[in-house]
């Protein structure tokens, strides 16, 4: 048995090798490519690669010729396409693939060729009213659709397909992350509003100015709900500063409210109302109905949601003396 | 009301549900009964005619359930205990018959096994 | 199950000039109708609520009134029901992906038949037969043993009864019956069916009598149409007085609805027996898969037919008897042009709020799975993608 502890075994780390044990697997550089320096100029005389000396491919022969003949020969940046080499070589043509071959032989159709583009602008001419022979205006040429007018808007993504308030809605109709079932209930109401006998509005609740006649609502759903919404949105909210007011009293701040805040803040509203109310029927979509009919009252002019956005704008406007009040003190 | 086997049962209660109050039938039997007699698993007592209750209860008087099916079993159990066999004892005592361990959860057998069994 | 079908609009744009489906579709016109929107006239959309051919979720309540897509499917077929007036009846199953518009199709085919004066029987829901939620009863003296449903003939027959009233009330009857209940000799067939859509007890014999009628010679051709087939093509939730599953063929009307769709019996006067599967909510059934995958390669011409996988026990020997028919109408996506019609429908109605052009037409066509109409529908009406 060899002693536990041996000192010659530490030496044997210490040999200085001479070579290196294991053979690199490093390709070897030529020599004369290595030692050109990073600032030496290629010259015409400098040293050729191991593989610079061959022939030409194809196109370059062909350029070089035409080049020597006195022809255009093919232009070298581009490359040349399979079709044409095998133009020229007949037995290379027979063994080429069957796509290439009919691509040769024009027997497939080109589905965007000008022709077909052509024809389809005077099919659009004659569906808007208009006679085939209509000069057809070809910002479409060489592209199967017009192209977009670029630079593309900040929301040209897919994320934004719905319309901005009906994507807001949407999300705060939302139970349990359940993005599917709000879209249900969102396509329902709006479908319920499109199907529902026009709105009478009450003169003593107006409507947003510049909204469309009730008569035009349902045939414009998305208006319907943004007119609804954007006419009960309130323009601030209270905030409640404690012990501004002096002796521990909350004082009332009102604070401006975003386009989006706004909208928010109705539809929550809404979304109480249409809560209280009591379902008519029974079965599937009974919240989303009761969201429209709630809606439909807003517009109507019906909703208690007009007595809150009221009750807001009331305190907003007798608070208005707080408006100056920073976290310091009153600034003047 | 509907009368069934000395039971009244409000009309508008499903047949198999009312099928499935009496002792010893369950799921199995109101599914024979009901196939038996060509009654639709929906049916509700109210709308069976008076042929179809009296055929199910003709049915229900041959088998052996309620008072009858509880004699059988307290005779089975006495049965055990007079041959002085161990489940027999098991019951006496009101423990685990079938060789489960006692040491906890024996609130079963302690609530049902004894010689006169109830249910 | 309560369902509220509403077919009208008040608020959608009354579309101008649509022309009306009439009985010239298929004879007289044709392929200059194909891609249009065709209304339904105020009697056809009668008896065709009569006979439950609209169902809830097919939109009919976003427009001003009823309107039917033309396709090219549907003159086809249109061409066939005219030509099984005269000659041979028709047997025909309607298959296709989900949303394709199978029950659509059928729907065309009642409303042509309404138009040129059959007498329509159909099963709107061939589930509502199978799941065992109606009374049913054994019909003595059958081998094997049918099942007749009483209340389920009983209101099919008042359903028919009040979608076929104006037909059903010229004729009289003509041949002597047997039944349970006394019969005037000179009533007509609307009395009858009224007598047996009273009392559940005699439906079933009374819808014999009555089909014998219809059966008699003199008679307008028939059109037998069933929607679902996919529930009656397996067993049953009834069961048998052995506690086994009634097979759906044993159930007294699928078996008469079978008994015409195999072939086995002819109809006395012309007319059609269609059926649609369904592809949403239905239970699979492997036989009518094979069948249909059959059929439709015979009808491609294919050299290779699908063969039954041999290791597969699911097969039903019934169902292949019953599916003997020649054609299947396998209904694919719309062409853009009937797309382009259908969306120029939607926007003159003022229900699509967009400019329909080719661009449009063809970005919904793409996204709709190359142009399945129930999912067109979805992306441009229901805010769906």
């Amino acid at each position: 048995m060899s002693p536990r502890l041996n000192l010659f075994g530490a030496s044997r780390s210490l040999v200085i090798r001479a070579r290196p044990s294991i053979t690199s697997h490093q390709s070897w550089i030529l020599p004369v490519v290595s030692r050109r320096g990073f600032a030496d100029e290629k010259g015409p005389n400098a040293p050729k690669g191991p593989n610079e000396n061959a022939l030409g491919h194809v196109s370059e022969e062909a350029a070089d010729m035409s080049n020597i003949m006195g022809e255009t020969g093919p232009d070298l940046g581009q490359g040349t396409p399979v079709q044409d080499i095998l133009k020229r070589d007949k037995e290379g043509r027979g063994k080429a693939p069957e796509v290439i071959k009919e691509e040769m032989d024009g027997n497939k159709a080109d589905s965007t060729s000008f022709a077909n583009l052509l024809s389809l602008g005077q099919l659009e001419s004659i569906a808007a009213g208009g006679h085939g022979t209509d000069p057809v205006t070809v910002d479409t040429v060489g592209h199967k659709y017009a192209l977009p007018d670029l630079p593309l808007p900040k929301n040209a993504n897919f994320k934004y397909r719905y319309d901005p308030i009906v994507a807001q809605v949407t999300n705060l109709l939302m139970k349990d992350g359940k993005l599917s079932v709000a879209q249900r209930n969102m396509s329902f109401i709006l479908n319920h509003l499109r199907t529902a006998p026009p709105p009478v509005p009450n003169p003593v609740r107006p409507l947003l100015p510049g909204a469309p006649p009730p008569t035009h609502l349902p045939l414009n759903p998305i208006g319907y709900l943004t007119v609804a919404i954007d006419s009960v949105a309130p323009l601030l909210r209270i905030r409640s500063q404690r012990g501004a007011a002096g002796g521990g009293a909350a004082l009332q701040i009102p604070v401006p409210l975003g386009l989006r805040q706004r909208r928010r803040q109705a539809v929550q509203w809404i979304l109480d109302a249409a809560n209280k109310r009591k379902s008519r029927g029974s079965g599937k979509n009974q919240f989303a109905l009761r969201v429209a009919d709630e809606i439909i009252n807003v517009v109507e002019g019906k909703s208690s949601v007009w007595e809150k956005r009221q009750l807001v704008h009331k305190t907003g406007t007798s608070a208005r003396a707080n408006l100056n009040y920073k976290p310091g003190g009153f600034r003047r | 009301m509907v009368f069934i086997l000395g039971n009244n049962f409000l009309e508008n209660r499903l047949l198999k549900h009312c099928l499935e109050t009496f002792y010893g039938i369950g799921t199995k039997h109101s599914t024979r009964i009901l196939a038996k007699f060509s009654v639709f698993p929906g049916a509700r007592v109210g709308q069976l005619p008076t042929k179809t209750i009296n055929d199910i209860t003709a049915e229900l008087s041959t088998m052996t359930i309620e008072t009858d099916l509880r004699r059988k079993m307290r005779d089975n159990i006495q049965r055990l205990r007079d041959m002085g066999s161990y489940r027999g004892r098991r019951h006496a005592m009101g423990l685990p018959v079938r060789g489960q361990r006692t040491r906890s959860q024996i609130l079963t057998a302690r609530k049902l096994n004894r010689i006169d069994r109830a249910n | 199950m309560r369902k509220r079908i509403v077919l009208s609009n008040t608020n959608a744009l009354e579309v101008q000039g649509l022309r009306e489906l009439d009985a010239g579709l298929g004879e007289t016109n044709g392929e200059e109708v194909i891609g249009q929107v065709v209304g339904l006239m105020g009697s056809t959309v009668d008896s065709l609520r009569a006979v439950e051919a609209f169902k809830t979720a097919q939109g009919w309540g976003l427009f001003r009134r009823p309107g039917l897509l033309v396709r090219e499917e549907s003159v086809a077929l249109s061409r066939k029901l005219i030509m099984s007036e005269e000659g041979e009846m028709l047997r025909l199953v309607i298959d296709g992906e989900r949303g394709t518009g199978k029950s659509l199709i059928l729907l065309h085919a009642m409303a042509t038949a309404f138009v040129r004066g059959w007498v329509v029987l159909n099963i709107p829901e061939a589930q509502e037969v199978t799941n065992a939620m109606n009374d049913y009863a054994p019909l003595p003296g059958t081998t094997p043993t049918l099942f007749s449903q009483p209340t389920y003939t009983a209101n099919w027959l008042s359903q028919i009864n009040k979608a076929n009233t104006t037909l059903l009330q010229d004729m009289e009857l003509s041949l002597t019956h047997n039944l349970p209940i006394p019969l005037q000799s000179n009533i007509s067939l609307s009395r009858l069916c009224e007598l047996g859509a009273r009392d559940p007890d005699v439906a079933w014999p009374v819808f014999q009598a009555f089909w014998a009628e219809l059966m008699a010679k003199g008679r307008p051709p028939v059109l037998l149409a069933l929607d679902g087939l996919n529930n009656v093509m397996r067993e049953s939730m009834y069961r048998a007085p052995d506690t086994s599953f009634v097979h759906a063929h044993d159930l007294a009307i699928v078996n008469h609805f079978v008994g015409y769709l195999s072939g086995e019996r002819k109809l006395g006067n012309g007319g059609a027996v269609i059926a649609a599967t369904n592809r949403s909510h239905a239970p699979k059934s492997k036989s009518l898969d094979l069948v249909l995958t059959q059929l439709e390669e015979r009808q491609l011409g294919e050299e290779e037919i699908t063969e039954k996988d041999p290791f597969e026990k699911g097969y039903d020997g019934r169902v292949e008897w019953a599916l003997g028919v020649k054609d299947v109408l396998k209904l694919k996506g719309l062409s853009k042009k009937e797309a382009r019609g259908l969306m120029e429908y939607w926007a003159k109605s003022g229900v699509l709020r967009k400019r329909v052009d080719e661009e449009e037409v063809a970005e919904k066509w793409a996204l709709a799975g190359n142009g399945v109409v129930g999912e067109i529908e979805r992306g441009a009406l229901r805010m769906r993608i």
